[in-house]
Protein backbone atom coordinates (compact mmCIF):
# COMPACT_ATOMS: atom_id res chain seq x y z
CA UNK A 1 0.00 0.00 0.00
CA UNK A 2 2.55 2.59 0.98
CA UNK A 3 4.64 2.15 -2.16
CA UNK A 4 1.42 2.47 -4.06
CA UNK A 5 0.54 5.87 -2.74
CA UNK A 6 3.93 7.12 -3.71
CA UNK A 7 3.65 5.96 -7.28
CA UNK A 8 0.84 8.33 -7.90
CA UNK A 9 2.58 11.22 -6.27
CA UNK A 10 5.84 10.86 -8.15
CA UNK A 11 6.46 13.16 -11.03
CA UNK A 12 7.76 11.17 -13.94
CA UNK A 13 7.91 14.01 -16.36
CA UNK A 14 11.32 14.42 -17.85
CA UNK A 15 13.29 17.20 -16.37
CA UNK A 16 16.85 18.22 -16.18
CA UNK A 17 18.13 15.09 -14.52
CA UNK A 18 21.48 14.89 -16.24
CA UNK A 19 22.08 18.52 -15.66
CA UNK A 20 21.50 17.86 -11.98
CA UNK A 21 23.89 14.93 -12.17
CA UNK A 22 26.59 16.88 -13.96
CA UNK A 23 26.25 19.71 -11.51
CA UNK A 24 27.87 17.34 -9.02
CA UNK A 25 30.94 16.74 -11.20
CA UNK A 26 32.96 19.21 -9.20
CA UNK A 27 32.11 17.32 -6.07
CA UNK A 28 32.84 13.94 -7.64
CA UNK A 29 36.03 15.27 -9.23
CA UNK A 30 34.94 14.44 -12.75
CA UNK A 31 36.08 14.15 -15.40
CA UNK A 32 38.77 11.85 -14.07
CA UNK A 33 42.13 12.07 -15.80
CA UNK A 34 43.26 9.85 -18.61
CA UNK A 35 46.93 9.44 -17.96
CA UNK A 36 49.67 7.99 -20.16
CA UNK A 37 51.56 5.55 -17.95
CA UNK A 38 55.05 5.91 -19.40
CA UNK A 39 56.76 3.65 -16.92
CA UNK A 40 54.30 0.87 -17.45
CA UNK A 41 54.38 1.34 -21.18
CA UNK A 42 58.15 1.09 -21.25
CA UNK A 43 58.11 -1.88 -18.97
CA UNK A 44 55.54 -3.68 -21.08
CA UNK A 45 57.39 -2.75 -24.23
CA UNK A 46 54.39 -2.88 -26.49
CA UNK A 47 51.20 -0.97 -26.51
CA UNK A 48 50.95 2.46 -24.99
CA UNK A 49 49.14 2.13 -21.69
CA UNK A 50 46.78 4.78 -20.47
CA UNK A 51 45.25 4.78 -17.03
CA UNK A 52 41.82 6.19 -16.45
CA UNK A 53 42.19 7.52 -12.96
CA UNK A 54 38.87 6.66 -11.33
CA UNK A 55 40.85 6.19 -8.13
CA UNK A 56 41.15 9.96 -7.89
CA UNK A 57 37.40 10.45 -7.70
CA UNK A 58 35.86 11.65 -4.50
CA UNK A 59 35.81 8.70 -2.05
CA UNK A 60 38.52 7.03 -4.10
CA UNK A 61 36.61 4.97 -6.59
CA UNK A 62 34.12 4.90 -9.44
CA UNK A 63 31.41 4.00 -6.91
CA UNK A 64 30.63 7.66 -6.33
CA UNK A 65 29.22 7.97 -9.89
CA UNK A 66 26.51 5.46 -9.15
CA UNK A 67 25.89 6.56 -5.56
CA UNK A 68 25.27 10.18 -6.54
CA UNK A 69 23.11 9.14 -9.49
CA UNK A 70 20.93 6.82 -7.46
CA UNK A 71 20.54 9.19 -4.54
CA UNK A 72 19.35 11.87 -6.98
CA UNK A 73 16.93 9.34 -8.44
CA UNK A 74 15.72 8.34 -4.97
CA UNK A 75 15.14 11.97 -4.14
CA UNK A 76 12.90 12.26 -7.20
CA UNK A 77 10.95 9.28 -5.93
CA UNK A 78 10.39 11.04 -2.64
CA UNK A 79 12.48 8.53 -0.67
CA UNK A 80 14.18 9.68 2.51
CA UNK A 81 16.20 6.65 3.42
CA UNK A 82 18.86 4.79 1.47
CA UNK A 83 20.05 1.28 2.08
CA UNK A 84 23.02 -0.30 0.40
CA UNK A 85 25.13 -3.41 0.52
CA UNK A 86 28.88 -3.33 0.48
CA UNK A 87 31.68 -5.83 0.28
CA UNK A 88 34.99 -4.08 0.54
CA UNK A 89 33.28 -0.97 1.79
CA UNK A 90 33.83 1.25 -1.24
CA UNK A 91 30.21 1.35 -2.24
CA UNK A 92 29.21 1.75 1.40
CA UNK A 93 31.47 4.77 1.75
CA UNK A 94 30.29 6.28 -1.54
CA UNK A 95 26.65 5.81 -0.56
CA UNK A 96 27.13 7.22 2.94
CA UNK A 97 28.91 10.18 1.34
CA UNK A 98 26.10 10.88 -1.11
CA UNK A 99 23.57 10.51 1.71
CA UNK A 100 25.44 12.98 3.89
CA UNK A 101 25.50 15.45 1.04
CA UNK A 102 21.81 15.14 0.22
CA UNK A 103 20.49 14.70 3.73
CA UNK A 104 19.30 11.12 3.42
CA UNK A 105 19.29 8.47 6.12
CA UNK A 106 21.78 5.77 5.30
CA UNK A 107 22.01 2.14 6.31
CA UNK A 108 24.76 -0.09 4.94
CA UNK A 109 24.52 -3.87 5.06
CA UNK A 110 27.85 -5.57 5.30
CA UNK A 111 28.89 -9.16 5.95
CA UNK A 112 30.22 -9.55 9.49
CA UNK A 113 33.41 -10.98 8.06
CA UNK A 114 33.82 -7.90 5.86
CA UNK A 115 33.07 -5.60 8.79
CA UNK A 116 36.04 -7.18 10.49
CA UNK A 117 38.30 -7.02 7.44
CA UNK A 118 37.30 -3.51 6.39
CA UNK A 119 37.39 -1.70 9.70
CA UNK A 120 38.58 1.55 8.16
CA UNK A 121 35.70 1.79 5.73
CA UNK A 122 33.24 0.87 8.48
CA UNK A 123 34.65 3.76 10.47
CA UNK A 124 34.27 6.09 7.49
CA UNK A 125 30.66 5.11 6.93
CA UNK A 126 29.88 5.77 10.58
CA UNK A 127 31.63 9.14 10.55
CA UNK A 128 29.54 10.09 7.54
CA UNK A 129 26.44 9.41 9.60
CA UNK A 130 25.57 6.00 8.17
CA UNK A 131 24.59 2.91 10.11
CA UNK A 132 26.48 -0.28 9.46
CA UNK A 133 24.47 -3.47 9.83
CA UNK A 134 26.70 -6.55 10.10
CA UNK A 135 25.15 -9.62 8.45
CA UNK A 136 25.88 -12.89 10.16
CA UNK A 137 24.17 -15.31 7.81
CA UNK A 138 25.94 -17.57 5.31
CA UNK A 139 29.54 -16.75 4.57
CA UNK A 140 29.07 -13.30 6.17
CA UNK A 141 30.27 -11.52 3.07
CA UNK A 142 28.84 -9.66 0.10
CA UNK A 143 26.22 -12.09 -1.11
CA UNK A 144 24.77 -12.28 2.37
CA UNK A 145 24.78 -8.51 2.67
CA UNK A 146 22.78 -8.31 -0.58
CA UNK A 147 20.30 -10.86 0.78
CA UNK A 148 19.84 -8.85 3.96
CA UNK A 149 19.55 -5.54 2.16
CA UNK A 150 16.84 -6.98 -0.13
CA UNK A 151 14.94 -8.33 2.87
CA UNK A 152 15.17 -5.02 4.63
CA UNK A 153 14.08 -3.15 1.55
CA UNK A 154 10.91 -5.22 1.16
CA UNK A 155 9.76 -4.19 4.62
CA UNK A 156 10.20 -0.48 3.96
CA UNK A 157 9.46 0.17 0.34
CA UNK A 158 7.59 3.39 0.90
CA UNK A 159 10.41 5.44 2.35
CA UNK A 160 13.47 3.53 1.26
CA UNK A 161 15.53 3.21 -1.88
CA UNK A 162 17.92 0.31 -2.28
CA UNK A 163 21.07 1.71 -3.84
CA UNK A 164 22.60 -1.36 -5.48
CA UNK A 165 26.34 -0.98 -5.83
CA UNK A 166 27.18 -3.01 -8.90
CA UNK A 167 25.50 -3.72 -12.22
CA UNK A 168 23.74 -6.70 -10.70
CA UNK A 169 20.37 -7.55 -9.20
CA UNK A 170 16.94 -7.57 -10.80
CA UNK A 171 15.98 -5.26 -13.62
CA UNK A 172 16.22 -2.24 -13.68
CA UNK A 173 19.27 -2.15 -11.40
CA UNK A 174 21.86 -3.39 -13.92
CA UNK A 175 20.65 -0.76 -16.37
CA UNK A 176 20.57 2.04 -13.82
CA UNK A 177 24.05 1.32 -12.52
CA UNK A 178 25.43 1.04 -16.05
CA UNK A 179 23.85 4.34 -17.03
CA UNK A 180 25.54 6.10 -14.12
CA UNK A 181 28.89 4.41 -14.78
CA UNK A 182 28.98 4.82 -18.55
CA UNK A 183 30.49 8.24 -18.03
CA UNK A 184 33.82 6.39 -17.63
CA UNK A 185 33.82 5.08 -21.20
CA UNK A 186 32.41 8.30 -22.59
CA UNK A 187 35.23 10.26 -21.02
CA UNK A 188 37.91 7.83 -22.16
CA UNK A 189 36.61 8.18 -25.69
CA UNK A 190 36.49 11.94 -25.76
CA UNK A 191 39.76 12.38 -23.85
CA UNK A 192 41.69 10.03 -26.08
CA UNK A 193 40.16 11.64 -29.11
CA UNK A 194 41.39 15.01 -27.95
CA UNK A 195 44.83 13.70 -27.12
CA UNK A 196 45.41 11.28 -29.97
CA UNK A 197 42.55 11.76 -32.36
CA UNK A 198 41.63 8.10 -32.35
CA UNK A 199 39.94 5.25 -30.60
CA UNK A 200 41.79 2.90 -28.30
CA UNK A 201 42.68 -0.53 -29.67
CA UNK A 202 41.57 -2.23 -26.52
CA UNK A 203 39.89 -1.34 -23.28
CA UNK A 204 40.65 -3.49 -20.27
CA UNK A 205 38.74 -3.53 -17.01
CA UNK A 206 38.52 -5.73 -13.97
CA UNK A 207 35.28 -7.57 -13.43
CA UNK A 208 33.70 -8.60 -10.16
CA UNK A 209 30.06 -7.68 -10.31
CA UNK A 210 31.18 -5.59 -13.24
CA UNK A 211 30.02 -2.01 -12.72
CA UNK A 212 33.28 -0.30 -13.61
CA UNK A 213 33.78 -2.66 -16.53
CA UNK A 214 30.34 -2.15 -18.03
CA UNK A 215 30.70 1.59 -17.48
CA UNK A 216 34.00 1.47 -19.35
CA UNK A 217 32.85 -0.84 -22.16
CA UNK A 218 29.44 0.58 -22.82
CA UNK A 219 30.33 3.54 -25.00
CA UNK A 220 32.66 1.35 -27.09
CA UNK A 221 30.27 -1.50 -27.81
CA UNK A 222 29.40 -0.11 -31.23
CA UNK A 223 33.02 0.67 -32.05
CA UNK A 224 33.86 -2.78 -33.34
CA UNK A 225 37.57 -2.04 -33.73
CA UNK A 226 37.93 -1.65 -29.98
CA UNK A 227 38.57 -4.88 -28.12
CA UNK A 228 36.75 -5.09 -24.83
CA UNK A 229 38.64 -7.20 -22.33
CA UNK A 230 37.40 -8.03 -18.84
CA UNK A 231 39.74 -9.57 -16.30
CA UNK A 232 38.35 -11.69 -13.51
CA UNK A 233 39.94 -12.68 -10.23
CA UNK A 234 41.64 -16.03 -10.69
CA UNK A 235 42.56 -16.45 -7.03
CA UNK A 236 44.86 -19.41 -6.64
CA UNK A 237 44.19 -20.33 -10.25
CA UNK A 238 41.18 -21.46 -12.21
CA UNK A 239 42.24 -25.10 -11.87
CA UNK A 240 41.75 -24.76 -8.10
CA UNK A 241 38.48 -24.10 -6.33
CA UNK A 242 39.67 -20.80 -4.92
CA UNK A 243 38.84 -18.11 -7.48
CA UNK A 244 36.09 -15.72 -8.65
CA UNK A 245 36.18 -16.46 -12.36
CA UNK A 246 32.44 -16.26 -12.77
CA UNK A 247 32.33 -15.61 -16.49
CA UNK A 248 35.17 -17.92 -17.36
CA UNK A 249 33.96 -20.90 -15.38
CA UNK A 250 30.39 -20.19 -14.30
CA UNK A 251 27.12 -21.48 -15.67
CA UNK A 252 23.95 -19.44 -16.24
CA UNK A 253 21.60 -19.39 -13.29
CA UNK A 254 19.52 -17.03 -11.19
CA UNK A 255 20.83 -15.20 -8.14
CA UNK A 256 19.63 -12.06 -6.42
CA UNK A 257 16.79 -11.70 -8.89
CA UNK A 258 18.72 -11.85 -12.13
CA UNK A 259 19.78 -14.47 -14.65
CA UNK A 260 23.49 -14.39 -15.31
CA UNK A 261 26.68 -16.43 -15.11
CA UNK A 262 27.21 -17.83 -11.63
CA UNK A 263 29.69 -20.00 -9.82
CA UNK A 264 27.50 -22.85 -8.77
CA UNK A 265 27.70 -26.48 -7.81
CA UNK A 266 26.14 -29.27 -9.86
CA UNK A 267 23.11 -29.00 -7.63
CA UNK A 268 22.83 -25.29 -8.43
CA UNK A 269 24.06 -24.08 -5.07
CA UNK A 270 26.24 -20.98 -5.03
CA UNK A 271 29.93 -21.66 -4.55
CA UNK A 272 31.91 -19.31 -2.37
CA UNK A 273 34.49 -17.38 -4.32
CA UNK A 274 37.96 -16.28 -3.65
CA UNK A 275 40.17 -13.39 -4.52
CA UNK A 276 42.81 -11.36 -2.78
CA UNK A 277 40.66 -8.38 -3.50
CA UNK A 278 37.78 -8.28 -1.11
CA UNK A 279 35.77 -6.58 -3.80
CA UNK A 280 36.33 -8.95 -6.64
CA UNK A 281 35.00 -12.06 -5.08
CA UNK A 282 31.29 -12.06 -5.64
CA UNK A 283 30.66 -15.21 -4.29
CA UNK A 284 33.18 -14.37 -1.80
CA UNK A 285 35.55 -16.57 -0.07
CA UNK A 286 37.82 -16.87 2.85
CA UNK A 287 39.86 -14.03 4.26
CA UNK A 288 42.14 -12.59 1.67
CA UNK A 289 45.81 -12.70 2.54
CA UNK A 290 46.16 -9.14 1.36
CA UNK A 291 45.58 -5.93 3.24
CA UNK A 292 42.22 -4.41 2.48
CA UNK A 293 43.35 -1.29 0.73
CA UNK A 294 40.78 0.61 -1.11
CA UNK A 295 41.63 0.61 -4.63
CA UNK A 296 41.54 1.05 -8.18
CA UNK A 297 40.36 -0.92 -11.08
CA UNK A 298 41.68 -0.43 -14.46
CA UNK A 299 40.86 -0.22 -18.04
CA UNK A 300 43.55 -0.38 -20.63
CA UNK A 301 43.94 0.02 -24.31
CA UNK A 302 46.70 -0.51 -26.87
CA UNK A 303 46.42 2.80 -26.18
CA UNK A 304 45.28 1.30 -23.09
CA UNK A 305 43.27 3.10 -20.51
CA UNK A 306 43.16 1.79 -17.01
CA UNK A 307 40.35 3.02 -14.90
CA UNK A 308 40.86 2.94 -11.27
CA UNK A 309 37.62 1.95 -9.85
CA UNK A 310 38.05 -0.04 -6.76
CA UNK A 311 36.89 -3.35 -6.10
CA UNK A 312 34.01 -4.30 -8.12
CA UNK A 313 31.28 -6.01 -6.25
CA UNK A 314 32.02 -9.17 -4.47
CA UNK A 315 29.43 -11.01 -6.32
CA UNK A 316 28.38 -14.54 -6.66
CA UNK A 317 27.60 -13.69 -10.17
CA UNK A 318 28.52 -11.11 -12.66
CA UNK A 319 26.31 -8.39 -14.12
CA UNK A 320 23.92 -9.76 -16.76
CA UNK A 321 25.14 -7.43 -19.48
CA UNK A 322 28.61 -8.95 -19.20
CA UNK A 323 27.06 -12.40 -19.60
CA UNK A 324 25.49 -11.14 -22.78
CA UNK A 325 28.68 -9.49 -24.05
CA UNK A 326 30.53 -12.72 -23.42
CA UNK A 327 28.01 -14.94 -25.18
CA UNK A 328 27.68 -12.58 -28.11
CA UNK A 329 31.45 -12.51 -28.42
CA UNK A 330 31.64 -8.71 -28.29
CA UNK A 331 33.77 -8.72 -25.15
CA UNK A 332 36.36 -11.25 -24.07
CA UNK A 333 36.93 -12.27 -20.50
CA UNK A 334 40.14 -13.58 -19.07
CA UNK A 335 41.51 -14.40 -15.66
CA UNK A 336 44.44 -13.17 -13.61
CA UNK A 337 45.57 -15.12 -10.57
CA UNK A 338 46.48 -13.60 -7.23
CA UNK A 339 50.13 -14.04 -8.05
CA UNK A 340 49.80 -12.24 -11.35
CA UNK A 341 47.84 -9.49 -9.65
CA UNK A 342 50.58 -9.02 -7.09
CA UNK A 343 53.18 -8.84 -9.82
CA UNK A 344 51.07 -6.24 -11.53
CA UNK A 345 50.78 -4.38 -8.29
CA UNK A 346 54.55 -4.27 -7.95
CA UNK A 347 55.10 -3.15 -11.50
CA UNK A 348 52.54 -0.38 -11.21
CA UNK A 349 53.83 0.78 -7.88
CA UNK A 350 57.50 0.75 -8.79
CA UNK A 351 57.42 1.76 -12.44
CA UNK A 352 54.59 4.21 -12.32
CA UNK A 353 54.51 5.49 -8.77
CA UNK A 354 50.86 4.64 -8.42
CA UNK A 355 49.75 2.35 -5.66
CA UNK A 356 46.69 0.72 -7.07
CA UNK A 357 43.94 -0.87 -5.11
CA UNK A 358 44.48 -4.46 -4.28
CA UNK A 359 43.31 -6.59 -7.01
CA UNK A 360 41.32 -4.91 -9.64
CA UNK A 361 43.84 -2.57 -10.91
CA UNK A 362 46.52 -5.02 -10.34
CA UNK A 363 45.21 -7.86 -12.14
CA UNK A 364 44.38 -5.59 -14.93
CA UNK A 365 47.73 -4.14 -15.09
CA UNK A 366 49.30 -7.50 -14.87
CA UNK A 367 46.88 -8.84 -17.37
CA UNK A 368 47.93 -6.00 -19.59
CA UNK A 369 51.54 -6.84 -19.27
CA UNK A 370 50.81 -10.45 -19.77
CA UNK A 371 48.66 -9.69 -22.74
CA UNK A 372 51.61 -8.15 -24.45
CA UNK A 373 53.71 -11.18 -23.71
CA UNK A 374 51.05 -13.27 -25.34
CA UNK A 375 51.06 -10.79 -28.19
CA UNK A 376 47.42 -10.12 -27.77
CA UNK A 377 48.09 -6.63 -28.87
CA UNK B 1 0.59 -33.02 -17.97
CA UNK B 2 2.03 -32.52 -14.54
CA UNK B 3 -1.12 -30.88 -13.29
CA UNK B 4 0.79 -27.94 -11.86
CA UNK B 5 -0.95 -24.71 -11.06
CA UNK B 6 0.53 -21.26 -11.18
CA UNK B 7 -0.25 -19.56 -7.89
CA UNK B 8 0.38 -15.82 -7.95
CA UNK B 9 1.28 -13.95 -4.77
CA UNK B 10 -0.30 -10.65 -3.85
CA UNK B 11 1.46 -8.48 -1.30
CA UNK B 12 0.24 -5.42 0.64
CA UNK B 13 2.23 -3.26 -1.79
CA UNK B 14 0.70 -4.76 -4.94
CA UNK B 15 -1.16 -2.15 -6.94
CA UNK B 16 -4.70 -2.56 -8.19
CA UNK B 17 -3.50 -2.80 -11.78
CA UNK B 18 -1.15 -5.61 -10.87
CA UNK B 19 -3.85 -7.40 -8.85
CA UNK B 20 -6.15 -7.21 -11.83
CA UNK B 21 -3.47 -8.78 -13.99
CA UNK B 22 -2.54 -11.49 -11.48
CA UNK B 23 -6.19 -12.43 -11.11
CA UNK B 24 -6.24 -13.30 -14.80
CA UNK B 25 -3.34 -15.74 -14.53
CA UNK B 26 -4.50 -17.51 -11.33
CA UNK B 27 -6.14 -20.84 -12.05
CA UNK B 28 -6.52 -22.44 -8.61
CA UNK B 29 -6.07 -19.92 -5.81
CA UNK B 30 -4.20 -16.74 -4.97
CA UNK B 31 -1.65 -16.60 -2.19
CA UNK B 32 -2.17 -13.42 -0.19
CA UNK B 33 1.02 -12.24 1.50
CA UNK B 34 -0.19 -10.84 4.79
CA UNK B 35 2.70 -8.49 5.36
CA UNK B 36 5.93 -7.25 3.84
CA UNK B 37 9.04 -9.24 4.62
CA UNK B 38 10.20 -12.79 4.12
CA UNK B 39 8.42 -15.96 5.03
CA UNK B 40 9.02 -17.41 8.47
CA UNK B 41 11.11 -14.44 9.51
CA UNK B 42 8.90 -13.16 12.32
CA UNK B 43 8.72 -14.51 15.81
CA UNK B 44 6.39 -11.90 17.23
CA UNK B 45 3.23 -13.46 18.56
CA UNK B 46 0.86 -11.36 16.54
CA UNK B 47 2.42 -10.66 13.21
CA UNK B 48 -0.60 -10.81 10.94
CA UNK B 49 -1.34 -7.31 9.76
CA UNK B 50 -4.37 -5.39 10.99
CA UNK B 51 -4.81 -4.22 7.44
CA UNK B 52 -5.49 -7.75 6.25
CA UNK B 53 -9.30 -7.50 6.05
CA UNK B 54 -9.01 -4.42 3.89
CA UNK B 55 -6.36 -6.05 1.73
CA UNK B 56 -8.59 -9.07 1.17
CA UNK B 57 -11.55 -6.88 0.36
CA UNK B 58 -9.43 -5.03 -2.16
CA UNK B 59 -8.44 -8.28 -3.89
CA UNK B 60 -12.01 -9.58 -3.82
CA UNK B 61 -13.00 -6.65 -5.96
CA UNK B 62 -11.04 -8.16 -8.81
CA UNK B 63 -11.61 -11.87 -8.54
CA UNK B 64 -13.72 -14.66 -7.14
CA UNK B 65 -10.80 -17.09 -7.09
CA UNK B 66 -10.19 -18.44 -3.56
CA UNK B 67 -7.66 -16.55 -1.45
CA UNK B 68 -5.23 -18.21 0.94
CA UNK B 69 -3.37 -16.05 3.44
CA UNK B 70 0.19 -16.78 4.50
CA UNK B 71 3.40 -15.19 5.87
CA UNK B 72 3.78 -14.77 9.62
CA UNK B 73 0.97 -17.23 10.35
CA UNK B 74 1.98 -19.55 13.16
CA UNK B 75 -0.52 -19.62 16.01
CA UNK B 76 -4.10 -20.44 16.68
CA UNK B 77 -4.82 -16.74 17.12
CA UNK B 78 -3.48 -15.99 13.67
CA UNK B 79 -5.52 -18.81 12.23
CA UNK B 80 -8.73 -17.68 13.87
CA UNK B 81 -8.13 -14.12 12.85
CA UNK B 82 -7.72 -15.06 9.20
CA UNK B 83 -10.62 -17.49 9.37
CA UNK B 84 -12.90 -14.62 10.22
CA UNK B 85 -11.99 -12.62 7.17
CA UNK B 86 -13.30 -13.34 3.71
CA UNK B 87 -10.25 -15.42 2.88
CA UNK B 88 -10.89 -19.03 1.93
CA UNK B 89 -7.66 -20.54 3.18
CA UNK B 90 -4.71 -20.24 5.54
CA UNK B 91 -1.12 -21.16 4.64
CA UNK B 92 1.30 -22.29 7.32
CA UNK B 93 4.73 -23.24 6.05
CA UNK B 94 7.80 -22.20 7.98
CA UNK B 95 6.22 -22.98 11.31
CA UNK B 96 5.54 -26.57 10.28
CA UNK B 97 9.05 -27.10 8.96
CA UNK B 98 10.40 -25.69 12.19
CA UNK B 99 8.08 -27.84 14.30
CA UNK B 100 8.98 -31.05 12.51
CA UNK B 101 12.65 -30.17 12.80
CA UNK B 102 12.45 -29.42 16.51
CA UNK B 103 10.78 -32.65 17.59
CA UNK B 104 13.09 -35.24 19.11
CA UNK B 105 12.53 -38.75 17.89
CA UNK B 106 11.56 -40.61 14.77
CA UNK B 107 9.03 -40.16 12.02
CA UNK B 108 6.14 -41.28 14.18
CA UNK B 109 6.84 -38.70 16.90
CA UNK B 110 7.18 -35.95 14.32
CA UNK B 111 3.96 -36.95 12.63
CA UNK B 112 2.13 -36.95 15.94
CA UNK B 113 3.48 -33.54 16.87
CA UNK B 114 2.42 -32.20 13.50
CA UNK B 115 -1.03 -33.66 13.82
CA UNK B 116 -1.46 -32.18 17.28
CA UNK B 117 -0.29 -28.81 16.06
CA UNK B 118 -2.69 -28.80 13.12
CA UNK B 119 -5.57 -29.83 15.34
CA UNK B 120 -4.79 -27.16 17.87
CA UNK B 121 -4.33 -24.39 15.33
CA UNK B 122 -7.46 -25.13 13.38
CA UNK B 123 -9.75 -25.89 16.29
CA UNK B 124 -10.72 -22.28 16.71
CA UNK B 125 -13.95 -20.66 15.65
CA UNK B 126 -14.52 -21.03 11.95
CA UNK B 127 -16.18 -18.34 9.96
CA UNK B 128 -19.19 -20.45 9.25
CA UNK B 129 -21.86 -19.89 11.84
CA UNK B 130 -19.86 -17.12 13.34
CA UNK B 131 -20.59 -13.50 12.82
CA UNK B 132 -17.86 -11.77 14.77
CA UNK B 133 -17.24 -8.07 14.92
CA UNK B 134 -14.52 -8.50 12.39
CA UNK B 135 -16.93 -8.98 9.54
CA UNK B 136 -18.34 -5.58 10.19
CA UNK B 137 -14.91 -4.09 10.35
CA UNK B 138 -14.19 -5.64 7.00
CA UNK B 139 -17.30 -4.13 5.53
CA UNK B 140 -16.42 -0.74 6.83
CA UNK B 141 -12.93 -0.89 5.45
CA UNK B 142 -13.91 -2.17 2.07
CA UNK B 143 -14.70 0.71 -0.20
CA UNK B 144 -16.76 -1.41 -2.53
CA UNK B 145 -18.58 -4.67 -2.18
CA UNK B 146 -16.92 -7.22 -4.44
CA UNK B 147 -18.22 -6.63 -7.93
CA UNK B 148 -16.33 -8.58 -10.54
CA UNK B 149 -18.01 -6.79 -13.36
CA UNK B 150 -16.01 -3.70 -12.47
CA UNK B 151 -12.98 -5.07 -14.22
CA UNK B 152 -13.73 -6.43 -17.66
CA UNK B 153 -11.07 -8.97 -18.49
CA UNK B 154 -10.20 -7.48 -21.85
CA UNK B 155 -9.35 -4.21 -20.22
CA UNK B 156 -7.22 -6.01 -17.70
CA UNK B 157 -5.14 -7.59 -20.41
CA UNK B 158 -4.37 -4.26 -21.94
CA UNK B 159 -4.05 -2.37 -18.72
CA UNK B 160 -1.68 -4.82 -17.12
CA UNK B 161 1.39 -3.06 -15.88
CA UNK B 162 3.68 -5.42 -17.70
CA UNK B 163 4.48 -2.83 -20.27
CA UNK B 164 8.15 -2.70 -21.00
CA UNK B 165 9.44 0.64 -19.91
CA UNK B 166 13.10 -0.16 -20.39
CA UNK B 167 14.53 -3.36 -21.89
CA UNK B 168 14.74 -5.83 -19.01
CA UNK B 169 17.08 -8.30 -20.62
CA UNK B 170 20.45 -8.51 -22.26
CA UNK B 171 19.98 -11.39 -24.68
CA UNK B 172 18.75 -14.21 -22.50
CA UNK B 173 20.31 -12.68 -19.39
CA UNK B 174 18.98 -10.18 -16.90
CA UNK B 175 15.31 -10.16 -16.01
CA UNK B 176 13.49 -9.71 -12.75
CA UNK B 177 13.22 -12.83 -10.61
CA UNK B 178 11.80 -11.21 -7.50
CA UNK B 179 9.08 -11.66 -4.92
CA UNK B 180 5.76 -10.15 -5.86
CA UNK B 181 6.10 -7.53 -3.14
CA UNK B 182 9.02 -5.94 -5.01
CA UNK B 183 7.46 -5.83 -8.46
CA UNK B 184 5.69 -2.53 -8.16
CA UNK B 185 8.61 -0.78 -6.49
CA UNK B 186 10.97 -1.93 -9.22
CA UNK B 187 8.50 -0.79 -11.81
CA UNK B 188 8.29 2.62 -10.16
CA UNK B 189 12.07 2.83 -10.13
CA UNK B 190 12.21 1.83 -13.78
CA UNK B 191 9.79 4.57 -14.74
CA UNK B 192 11.72 7.16 -12.78
CA UNK B 193 14.95 6.11 -14.43
CA UNK B 194 13.36 6.20 -17.84
CA UNK B 195 12.13 9.70 -17.16
CA UNK B 196 15.65 10.67 -16.22
CA UNK B 197 16.96 9.15 -19.43
CA UNK B 198 14.33 10.97 -21.41
CA UNK B 199 15.74 14.19 -20.09
CA UNK B 200 16.38 16.34 -23.15
CA UNK B 201 19.83 17.24 -21.92
CA UNK B 202 20.97 13.64 -22.14
CA UNK B 203 20.62 13.51 -25.90
CA UNK B 204 23.29 16.07 -26.27
CA UNK B 205 26.70 14.45 -26.67
CA UNK B 206 28.64 14.33 -23.45
CA UNK B 207 30.59 17.51 -22.95
CA UNK B 208 34.19 17.30 -24.05
CA UNK B 209 36.79 17.53 -21.37
CA UNK B 210 37.70 20.96 -22.70
CA UNK B 211 34.18 22.17 -22.07
CA UNK B 212 34.24 20.56 -18.69
CA UNK B 213 37.50 22.18 -17.81
CA UNK B 214 36.09 25.50 -18.89
CA UNK B 215 33.02 25.03 -16.74
CA UNK B 216 35.21 23.95 -13.86
CA UNK B 217 37.19 27.18 -14.23
CA UNK B 218 34.01 29.15 -14.24
CA UNK B 219 32.80 27.51 -11.07
CA UNK B 220 36.17 28.20 -9.49
CA UNK B 221 35.86 31.86 -10.34
CA UNK B 222 32.48 31.96 -8.74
Amino acid sequence: MPALTLVTSVDFTPSQFWEEFRAEYGYMNRPSKLYLAKGLTEHAGGARIWLKREDLNHTGSHKINNAIGQVLLARRLGKTCIIAETGAGQHGVATATACAKFGMKCKVYMGAEDVRRQALNVFRIKMLGGDVVPCTSGSQTLKDAINEAMRAWVTDLDTTHYCVGSAIGPHPFPTIVRDFQKVIGQEIKSQLHELKGKLPDAVVACVGGGSNAIGTFYDFIDDKSVRLIGVEAGGDGVETDRHSATLSLGKPGVLHGVKTYLLQSKAGQIIETHSISPGLDYPVGPSPPFPPLTGAGCQLLRLIALTQPPLAARNQGVGPEHSYLKDSGRAEYTVATDEQALRGFRVCTQKEGIIPGPSPCLRLIWARVRARALSLF
Amino acid sequence: MHRLSYVPLIAPSTTDARIAFLATVADSFIYVVSRMGTTGSTTASNSVSDALPAQIARIKKFTSIPLAVGFGVATKDHFSYIAQTDAEGVVIGSKIIQLVGDVEGGVAERATALENYCREVSSGPSKKGQSGDLKEVVKEQATTVPELAEVPSAEVKEGQDLEIVLPGRFGSFGGQYVPESLVDSLSQLEKAHKAALADPTVRAPPPSSRELRASARISCLR
